[in-house]
């Protein structure tokens, strides 16, 4: 039998998502399009922070049906060009963008070759993007509206979390999914680990062919499920919480939006600025064993300013790790009750995303899950690694050691098997597009990862998410490959050049695009603010 | 960088002359040369040369070496190829289907096949989300005629003549530097750590490399003769071992259009591809030779194009399916017939070619240890050749012949290859979708699907990561040869809504029959097709 019934367990956007995007993909794609619940958890979510959607957000909402106009104005969106890597390499003040929008040349793209051969007087990320200069100079990637949009641009946003949640459960419960009443008190498990019930704290009786589990780190229906076991992988990545604040623009308002996401690397963990139109939420994201919550949330408030002292914080748990199987049985875990992955690179967004998108794919059209279960199960396992990986990246290359967590975080046993094979491969031959088919390299042993359950092979990395470009970015904005350029090209280079067509994209971009927040005033709705801060980027 | 590398090619093919051309392409630049290559062919050796089709890969070799399609067509007898249509794959009874090359997919979320798994399939899938199918039967090319709007940006290949491609692409490599001697070598000089030193000539030359391409086909003289590189079989699973070919020449017989598409027929104990050249139509009947004697596979190709073979010659040409465990080994990376051959049903003739000259670019060994990037090379070449190796199988695994021994033994179990198995059986639970295709691992399948454990030299599985053929080219024979045919009456019941051409692709359609010329009337226009007498 097709599953008729799904419930879903959760109140946050990851839960509302899943039955908007359900709902609206199913229609068409199975048999019959099943009967959505949503009962939502005692637990009261945490306020719901602003936060940098990956650029996956864009097909959900498509799919859903919710245009670009309405979400900036209903969630206080904002566009997302790149993210601002700040004091990543040494500390010095050093930094590097890493755009979305990065279209390479046809048929042969010899960008990062070129640039490696140059004296890298300018950065690798403006020779093949115009958005580092783009954000530089604060601009939104659209014009004011009329002009034709002759510069393309490639962007995420930034939404606060818990209106996109509110806006998914207007959509959602307007479409037809049901929108229990009562809370979630406790389930019922059969000995084979089935879900079998759920019941309300009203004492209702709720019984469903899937559940879905979006309950966040309770995990109220995955950790039930006693043979579901989670993966730590908190080995390779240290941060495990997240001290936030929000900065109201009422308080304080810099003067300017950034169109990009910030990530400054501090003292024991790095910290995300995202700006929304209404506030700034900064999270530092640290290793608790290397700085106390007090001392973490001082450091905060001193790397923001006098304007932040009288401000609240709160603390999130972040430990790096996955449920072995995100789907057992009749249950599917969704967002952080399936896995946790620090938020650099948008990294807990893609998963959030794909875990959604993944299970629209292999809806059951039989009542035989279990060969669904095993592919979906695959690919969030390959997906959850290939982020690893590319979050791993960042630490590997860095050449901080001015604090305990920089000089641990560097240990070689924090850098995976299968990373350390990337970057050794990579210093006989600069990465190319054929690296990332298979991620399998000379010298990686057999399950870089350790043993997967059901005796899978290991992961595989197909760049789904982060290929090449992604990689170069990161690995050119960290000066990897800059001795052995030196060695292969000689000291005396010929200077770095911008390709013509992006040049001509900046040339014409300041006349065509407004400033960030000028658009959002006009289409979004963004309030006006007085400039308390300097206005700077 | 000191010193220019060397490349030393033996062999003058398509794929020495391809491998000559793009290297030189990619590698060097005219104002700035660092990579000396040399061609060496023999006078002795003929060159195998049958109509060649082509996949789309080939647009991205002939935009990199800089070449115009318009004198390409012209040099090459070339004409348009939007599909290939298969005959008589599934019942033997004037069953067919199309495998086109473009498809039109909706955003955000493509429902045209679930759609059509819905329908009652009045009408064949392909047809309801390509142009293609319809083009091919109305023998209407990609492009209208010079000066006039585009219809829609087709997605197209080609059906080459592979020796003039050969010859076309010498010319231009040669003119750019490329060296190029007509002799024949006589031995091979190894360097004291195991690489090839230098080849010898029979007209006196010694040539020197850094790297040695071996393009000398199945005689494989570098990589098998001098450094003994494992042939892996494969004819467990394609039981293909030769082809007989005849060709017509239009002044023969020009039946009155050129069609825009290959066809591959089943016949008795394998396959005939039928071809269409500027001058001349080529046929090659694919076969297994422990079902059919050379005459009988002459007679049945004969027998299939009727009265106009005949005064034409017949030839035979043996095959061997599988691939070299390392086409790489020590300095010398084979290329072409001597890395690796798969029947030619979806055209990957000329493929691996162009594969392997387009990884060799990219893994080119500037400097230090070649080790590596052979390791990466052969494991992508790898995992591509089982890749296409479960393609072409797919056509075997879904036929429901069963008239003769030869097609009652490809419907024995061992004849399909685990991993296509494990496919099929995951689709039957779930229809494919994309997600399927970024690391094609499947519930039941063993850690190594292979026989002999793992890939050699690398005892892991292959990957399959669609990167020749993903989801639009598994659906179309799928769904071409009836795949599911029998869940979706138990899904969706009996009484099925009847199935629809998708609004864009009936719009192209329109279009294309009303402004857009005939292919051989655009080929005669453009190209310079000589205007034949229909017979």
């Amino acid at each position: 039998m097709i599953p008729k019934r799904v419930i879903i367990v959760g109140a946050g956007r990851t839960a509302w998502m899943a039955a908007a995007y359900l709902r609206s993909a199913l229609g068409r794609a199975v048999p019959a399009s099943p009967d959505i619940t949503v009962i939502e958890p005692s637990v009261e979510p945490l306020p719901g922070p602003g936060l940098a959607a990956a650029p996956t957000l864009k097909h959900l909402l498509d799919v859903i049906g919710i245009d670009e106009i309405s979400l900036l104005n209903r969630v206080g969106g904002t566009f997302r060009q790149a993210t601002k890597y700040e004091n990543w390499l040494r500390g010095t003040g050093d930094f590097f963008y890493h755009p979305i929008d990065d279209a390479r040349a046809q048929p042969i793209d010899r960008a990062a070759l070129q640039w490696l051969m140059s004296d890298r007087s300018i950065a690798f990320a403006e020779t093949v993007s115009p958005q580092p200069v783009i954000c530089d100079l604060g601009l939104a990637p659209k014009p004011m509206g009329g002009a034709p949009t002759a510069l393309p641009l490639k962007y995420a946003y930034h939404v606060n979390d818990s209106e996109l949640a509110e806006l998914l459960r207007e959509v959602a419960t307007s479409s037809g999914v049901k929108h229990c009443q009562e809370r979630f008190a406790d389930l019922e498990i059969a000995e084979n680990g089935e879900v079998v019930a759920i019941r309300t704290e009203g004492g209702a009786r709720l019984e469903a062919d899937l559940y879905i589990d979006c309950s966040g780190s309770a995990a109220l229906l995955g950790k039930a499920q006693s043979r579901v076991e989670w993966v730590d992988c908190t080995r390779w990545l240290l941060c495990d919480r997240e001290i936030r604040m929000d900065i109201d623009y009422s308080q304080y308002y810099p003067g300017r939006v950034r169109p990009f996401t910030t990530a400054t690397a501090l003292s024991s963990g790095w910290l995300r600025d995202i700006p929304l139109q209404g506030l700034r939420t900064l999270g530092y994201v640290h290793s608790s064993r290397h700085i106390d919550e007090a001392d973490a949330s001082r450091e905060l408030r001193g790397f923001e300013g006098r304007h932040a002292s009288p401000l609240g914080t709160y603390a999130v748990q972040l430990e790096a790790g996955h449920r072995a199987t995100p789907w057992a049985r009749n249950c599917v875990s969704l967002g952080s009750s399936a896995a946790v992955i620090e938020p650099l690179a948008s990294a807990d967004q893609y998963l959030d995303d794909l875990g959604i998108i993944a299970l629209a794919e292999h809806f059951p059209v039989s009542d035989d899950f279990e060969p669904n279960e095993f592919r979906y199960n695959r690919i969030m396992t390959n997906r959850y690694y290939e982020l690893l990986d590319f979050v791993n990246l960042h630490y590997a290359l860095t050449k901080r050691s001015d604090s305990d967590f920089w000089r641990d975080a560097r240990k070689p046993e924090r850098i995976n098997d299968r990373l350390q094979a990337k970057l050794e491969f990579w210093q006989q031959k600069v990465p190319s597009k054929s690296d990332f088919v298979d991620q399998h390299l000379p010298g990686q042993p057999d399950m870089p990862f350790g043993e997967l359950p059901g005796a899978q092979p290991s992961p595989v990395d197909t760049g789904a998410i982060y290929g090449l470009e992604s990689y170069e970015a990161v690995l050119y904005g960290m000066q990897f490959l800059a001795d052995e350029c030196n060695a292969w090209f000689g000291v005396n280079r010929s200077p770095t050049r911008v390709p013509a067509y992006i040049m001509d994209d900046l040339q014409r971009a300041p006349a065509m695009l407004p400033p960030h927040d000028t658009w959002l005033r006009k289409f979004a709705g963004m309030a006006s603010y007085p400039a308390t801060g300097a206005g700077q980027l | 960088m000191t010193r220019n590398k060397r490349v030393v090619i033996l062999g003058g093919g398509s794929a020495g002359w391809m491998a000559a051309a793009y290297l030189d392409a990619v590698l060097n630049s005219p104002d700035r040369r660092v990579v000396d290559i040399t061609l060496v062919e023999s006078p002795d050796v003929p060159r195998i040369g049958v109509g060649e089709a082509t996949i789309p890969s080939i647009h991205h070799i002939l935009s990199v070496i800089g070449i115009d399609e318009v004198d390409f067509l012209r040099r090459v007898d070339g004409t348009f190829k939007h599909a290939i249509k298969y005959i008589d794959w599934l019942d033997g009874n004037g069953d067919s289907y199309y495998h086109a090359f473009g498809r039109r997919r909706m955003q955000p979320v493509d429902y045209s096949t679930s759609d059509w798994l819905k329908s009652d399939r009045s009408i064949p899938f392909s047809e309801t989300i390509s142009a293609q199918p319809a083009l091919c039967e109305a023998c209407i090319g990609p492009y209208p005629m010079p000066g006039e709007p585009k219809v829609a940006q087709f997605t197209y290949a080609f059906h080459i003549n592979a020796l003039g491609f050969a010859d076309y692409l010498c010319e231009i490599a040669t003119a750019r530097g490329v060296n190029h001697h007509v002799d024949h070598m006589t031995d091979v000089e190894m360097a004291d750590n195991g690489d090839i030193a230098a080849i010898n000539t029979r007209g006196g030359l010694r040539l020197e490399g850094d790297l040695f391409v071996d393009c000398t086909g199945f005689a494989a003289l570098l990589i098998e003769k001098q450094l003994g590189a494992e042939w892996v079989d494969c004819s467990q699973w394609l039981l293909n071992n030769r082809a007989a070919t005849i060709q017509v020449p239009y002044d023969v017989n020009y039946p009155g259009y050129v069609r825009p598409n290959t066809l591959a027929t089943a016949k008795s104990a394998g396959w005939i591809w039928e071809i269409p050249l500027q001058h001349r139509r080529a046929w090659g009947y694919v076969h297994s030779d422990a079902y059919l004697s050379e005459d009988e596979a002459e007679r049945e190709l004969r027998e299939f194009i009727g009265p106009i073979a005949e005064g034409q010659a017949a030839r035979f040409v043996p095959f061997k399916v599988g691939y070299r465990a390392k086409s790489w080994v020590r300095n010398c990376i084979a290329i072409g017939l001597s890395a690796g051959f798969i029947e030619p049903l979806e055209s990957t003739g000329l493929y691996l070619s162009d594969l392997a000259t387009v990884m060799l670019a990219e893994h080119f060994p500037w400097h230090g240890d070649m080790a590596p990037l052979a390791y990466r090379y052969n494991r992508i070449i790898a995992d591509r050749f089982h890749e296409i190796l479960d393609f072409i199988n797919l056509h075997y695994c879904l036929t429901r012949r069963k008239d003769n021994e030869y097609w009652r033994e490809i419907g024995r179990p061992e004849r399909m290859h685990d991993r296509v198995r494990a496919k099929l059986e995951f689709w039957r639970s779930k229809p494919p979708s994309p997600l399927d295709f970024e690391d094609a691992f499947f519930p039941g399948e063993p850690r190594d699907p292979l026989p002999s454990g793992g890939l050699p030299g690398d005892h892991r599985a292959p990957v399959d990561t669609a990167g020749v053929f993903g989801l639009s080219s598994y659906e179309a024979i799928l769904y071409g040869m009836d795949f599911l045919g029998d869940e979706c009456r138990r899904w969706y019941g009996d009484g099925r809504a009847p199935a629809q051409v998708l609004p864009p692709i009936a719009q192209r359609v329109h279009m294309a029959m009303q402004h857009m010329p005939k292919h051989d009337v655009w080929l005669q226009q453009v190209c310079g097709m000589p205007v034949y007498p229909v017979s």
